[in-house]
Formats: C-alpha cells, structure tokens, sequence
C-alpha cells in the first residue's frame, strides 16, 4: 500500500522533534532512561500509523499524543502491578499514632513562603521532582497521571478498577508524603 | 447532651486529613463540612495541613499546563541515530 509517507519522512521526524519528545518526557515523568525508550517506542508506532497521520495535521502533535498515551500507559501498568501490595508498603503510623493524631514529627509545620510561584523557581522544580520520585510506587504513579492531564480521576478509576474512594486516598497519601519531604528539603532546609 | 453531640462532631487529625482531600475530589456533606471547620479553628497542624494541601494541588494544576522549556543542554543526538537504526530494522 502506498502512502505519501515513508520512511525518509519519519527519519526526518526524528531529527526534528527527538529533542523535544524527550524533554517533553523527562519534564513529565522525571526519567531520562525511561523517556528515551518512550520516545524510542513513540516513533515505533508512529512507523506503524503513519497511515492515520493526515496530511493537513502537525506531526509535532500527532507524536506527542502518541508519547502521552506511552506515559499513561507506563503509569497505569505500575500502578496495577502495585496495587496488590499498596496497603501494606504505606502504613499510616509513618504519619498518625494509634488514635489519628499527627505524630509529632510528622506534624505540618508553617511553610515560610508563598508556593504561588515556587515552579518557576528550578531549584523548586528539582526538589518537588526528586520528592516524587522518591513516593512509593503506586502513589507516585497516581500523581504522574494527574500531571498529563488528559483524563478526569474517575476515568483514571475505571481503568485500575479502583473506587474513587480509593483515588482520592491515594492522592492524600501521596501529599502526606509529598508535604513531609518538601517540608524537610525546602522549605526548613535552612 | 451538649458535650455528647460534641463528641459525635469531633474528629480525629486523620480523619480531618481525609476530608480535607476528599473536599478536593468530592462533595463533602453538610455535617461533614462542619466537622472539617470544627476540627481546623481548633487545630493549627491540620489547619497548616489545609493550607498546604490546597498550595500542592495549585502546584499540580501549574506543573501538568507547565509548557515545554527548551533546554539546550539535552543531547539528544545519541538517541535519534539509535531510533533511526530501530526504524530501519523494522
């Protein structure tokens, strides 16, 4: 079958948007060796759908959806492969004694600055980066998904086969978690 | 009957973690609405805890709109030449 595309074009891709896939990838999920291989893997099928590429369209856009649904994917297989073991990696005691109380440790203390424009801060950016990174699996892959943005939670909840119940618990656990680390590493660091 | 209806309002600091998070996802009830407010005038970590959560789910709306950065420090140059050797094996 013959289409106005081959393998010449896409090379050309390749060297056109590689560098902007991959710092797409990295801004999104924080990972340089796996964004190489969703980037890898999103030219791959683009070679397979150039057939649906239409002409009239931007093929930067055309590949970036393509990578999205790569990240989505990747984050969503995590989070079934953790699931089972979710309850048992993330005990509450980390946080709350016997009785709901906050441990003291644990206890939120005053953050001394407005967050309201931390991100355009880079060192900001890398320690909330590295805060994620470092979340157990399951939740930092909730809040990687959160970040691309294209589906509403209870799509995201449909898919695991979790309740929204389930959902939102695990957003919170993530920010108990995520307001700890960056308590200790922003903004008391000092 | 004061004290008890008290009693039945007040909630525990993880619990009011939990609807702090849920007034994020979901609808809370009335009653609910009104033991968050009880617990939060009464306790200065779950207010914090408040404030905070709600700056974190700002950072999260700004972080998934946040719009490419070029960053001319990525070599990439590596990864194409291995891409277009995949594609050729295809």
């Amino acid at each position: 079958m013959q289409n106005s595309f081959d393998k010449s074009d896409l090379t050309n891709w390749v060297k056109s948007y590689t560098q902007e896939l991959f710092a797409w990838a990295i801004q999104k999920t924080g990972d340089r060796q796996l964004s190489e291989d969703l980037v890898q893997d999103t030219f791959l099928i683009a070679a397979e759908k150039i057939t649906t590429f239409k002409k009239d369209s931007q093929p930067k856009t055309w590949l970036i959806g393509i990578l999205k649904n790569k990240i989505a994917d990747h984050y969503r297989k995590v989070m079934r492969k953790n699931q089972v073991f979710n309850d048992a990696s993330d005990p509450f005691s980390l946080f709350f004694n016997s009785h709901g109380s906050w441990i003291k440790s644990a206890m939120p203390q005053m953050w001394d600055n407005e967050p309201a424009h931390l991100l355009d801060n880079p060192t900001f950016n890398k320690t909330l980066d590295g805060c994620i990174e470092n979340l157990p699996k399951m939740m930092g892959a909730c809040i990687r998904l959160k970040f691309l943005a294209e589906k509403k939670a209870q799509l995201i909840c449909q898919e695991l086969g979790i309740t929204d119940t389930n959902y939102w618990q695990l957003i919170r656990r993530a920010k108990l978690h995520l307001r700890s680390c960056l308590e200790t590493n922003w903004f008391n660091s000092n | 009957m004061m004290q008890k209806l008290m009693m039945r309002m007040m909630l525990s600091c993880q619990k009011a973690t939990e609807l702090t998070e849920k007034r994020h996802h979901a609808h809370l009830s009335t009653k609910q609405h009104i033991q968050l407010y009880l617990h939060t005038s009464m306790c200065s970590a779950c207010k914090e805890y408040q404030k905070q959560s709600a700056a974190l789910e700002q950072l999260f709306r700004v972080k998934e709109k946040m719009e490419l950065q070029p960053d001319s420090k990525l070599d990439t140059r590596q990864l194409e030449e291995k891409i277009i050797k995949k594609l050729k094996e295809k």
